[in-house]
């Protein structure tokens, strides 16, 4: 009853849902980078949005079912192949045991999700079954999966029926993100307003993690050097270090700063970042709260019908 | 420079400024009664957030603000009491002890019994899970950040960084000055009430030798 990691690559780890209300203990979100496209994979293979799956980061990694089950594969496009032979992401596919899936290296976006149909048995910490790798509890034993790891899994739900996620509806990801954002705290410390962040693209570099980005392009001047005193953040939260290149916060990035904090990338497009890939391009475009809200309505809404309920980050 | 509001707003998270110490944790207490997602306090702030599918940026900012007026108003006593924290100041943990020492203008020898004599409260928990920001208000010089951030501190160092007192929950790398070691455990996520410390709790620190810390701590010394 498990799924064995052949290759776990770059970063494979198990999430679920974010750790929600623990933030004044210094306890990250976490769970899934890209949430929406986590509960697109539960939803294929018949498990609530936010049930554990693997998060794979870049790819390759690879996986064997030791018994019958079905598993799905979203998020980042790559190819994906049972026995060697290719199968589409979006589907639910079906695995005997023995059967061998692989996920191959992502040819845009950063995560893919690989949910299984029979529950992942890992006891939840704190209400989530998530892994906070840098905090090192969660998932399994704290920590990225391994070569060798065998995934427990509970009986039942060895099989879903063949669905397919609507064309419409599977997030397209490419090499360029537009993520909107509103202004932060110290925003106004902006010598050139929020132009400053808008009116750039920036690349991500290879200095980044599930705890945050760090971004090229032209730095950043600021009109006070004055220190801050350490206050949340949140993820999304775009921080203004000394260097000036800004440092975009993750999913599980630490719930308090002493950076300006110069924007925050709004709530409806948080899931994005979880599909920033070193390289990356991206443009930030500043919207007021009341359209942040807007959108977040808007975009809850174009997903309402086949995933109800969702709730983003 | 334009005006700076008390509140900030972003969609799904404001942030009440400029607030003394005692305010963030007494507003925190209240907050904690009206279902944000989150409060989490800051060393002069306190920030609340709330999911858009359940409550408007309007609501929230009317809440908040709602919060701040009423804040001159006695809060209700809901602050942790107050906790001793068993403490080794041997120059086997304080590996900073002779610099803190010197920017505090007293020696080494004296250090152990300028910090434990200090009123220290907690302000805040951050940067990992469970880590404690503690303030006094004795006037401290801005203690700088090691040029060369250490690749392991113990669980339990205590360091000392600007004008705060920082409680290491797990080892790792650490860039605080440290000046010694607690015997407690900060953070167990496996425990009913995970974190050992809460915002606004006075701490008070007692003097134990290396053999007492690693008979508390359970360890071997």
């Amino acid at each position: 009853m498990s799924l064995t990691v052949i290759k776990a690559g770059v970063q494979s780890s198990i999430q679920a849902a974010p750790y929600r209300g623990l933030r004044s203990l210094a306890v990250p979100s976490g769970g899934a980078a890209d949430g929406l496209s986590l509960a697109l994979a539960n939803r294929l293979v018949g498990k609530p949005h936010e049930a554990a799956a693997i998060e794979i980061t870049l790819g390759p990694a690879e996986f064997r079912a030791e018994r019958a089950m079905a598993v799905a594969v979203t998020g980042a496009p790559c190819q994906v192949a049972i026995n060697g032979e290719d199968v589409e992401q979006h589907e639910t596919l079906h695995l005997a045991a023995g059967d061998t899936i692989t996920i191959g290296r992502v040819w845009a976006g950063c995560r893919t999700y690989l949910a299984v149909s029979a529950p992942i048995a890992v006891t939840p910490v704190l209400g989530s079954q998530s892994t906070l790798i840098a905090a090192g509890f969660g998932g399994i034993e704290g920590r990225a999966l391994a070569d060798g790891d065998v995934i427990a899994l509970e009986s039942g739900g060895a099989d879903a029926d063949k669905i397919t996620t609507p064309a419409e509806l599977q997030p397209f990801f490419g090499h360029g993100f537009v993520l909107r954002i509103v202004g932060g705290p110290e925003s106004d410390r902006l010598a050139l307003g929020m132009a400053a962040l808008s009116r750039k693209r920036w690349r991500v570099s290879s200095r980044s993690s599930r705890m945050g980005l760090k971004l090229q392009g032209t730095a950043i001047d600021l009109n006070s050097a004055a220190p801050i005193r350490s206050g949340a953040v949140f993820p999304g939260i775009i921080q203004c270090p000394p260097d000036g290149l800004p440092y975009l916060i993750g999913c599980e990035g630490q719930t308090t700063g002493g950076y300006p904090r110069i924007g925050q990338v709004i709530r409806a497009d948080r899931h994005l970042i979880g599909q920033l890939a070193p390289n990356a391009t991206m443009l930030l475009v500043p919207v007021q709260g009341e359209q942040a809200e807007q959108i977040h309505s808007e975009k809850l809404g174009l997903w309402a019908e086949w995933l109800p309920g969702l709730t983003l980050a | 420079m334009t005006q700076m509001l008390p509140i900030y707003c972003a969609d799904d998270w404001l942030m009440i400024r400029s607030l003394a110490p005692d305010q963030v944790a007494a507003l925190a207490q209240v907050a904690r009664q009206q279902g944000w997602d989150d409060v989490v306090p800051g060393l002069d702030s306190l920030s609340l957030s709330w999911n858009p599918a359940e409550r408007s940026l309007e609501t929230a900012r009317g809440q908040a603000e709602a919060l701040l007026e009423n804040a001159a108003e006695s809060p209700p006593e809901m602050i942790a009491p107050p906790i001793t924290l068993h403490i080794c100041y041997d120059a086997v943990w304080a590996h900073d002890a002779d610099i803190v020492a010197e920017l505090l203008g007293i020696t080494t020898h004296n250090l152990p019994q300028w910090h434990a004599a200090q009123d220290w409260r907690v302000a805040m928990l951050g940067f990992q899970p469970g880590f404690g920001y503690l303030v006094c208000d004795a006037a401290i010089p801005d203690i700088p950040r090691l040029a060369d951030p250490r690749s392991q501190v113990a669980a339990g160092s205590v360091g000392l960084l600007g004008q705060i007192c920082g409680l290491y929950p797990h080892k790792g790398p650490g860039g605080w000055p440290i000046i010694g070691r607690i015997a407690e455990t900060l953070f167990d996520p496996h425990s009913a009430s995970p974190a050992l410390l809460s915002p606004g709790q006075q701490v008070r620190f007692e003097r134990v030798d290396t053999d007492t810390l690693c008979r508390l701590a359970g360890e071997t010394a």
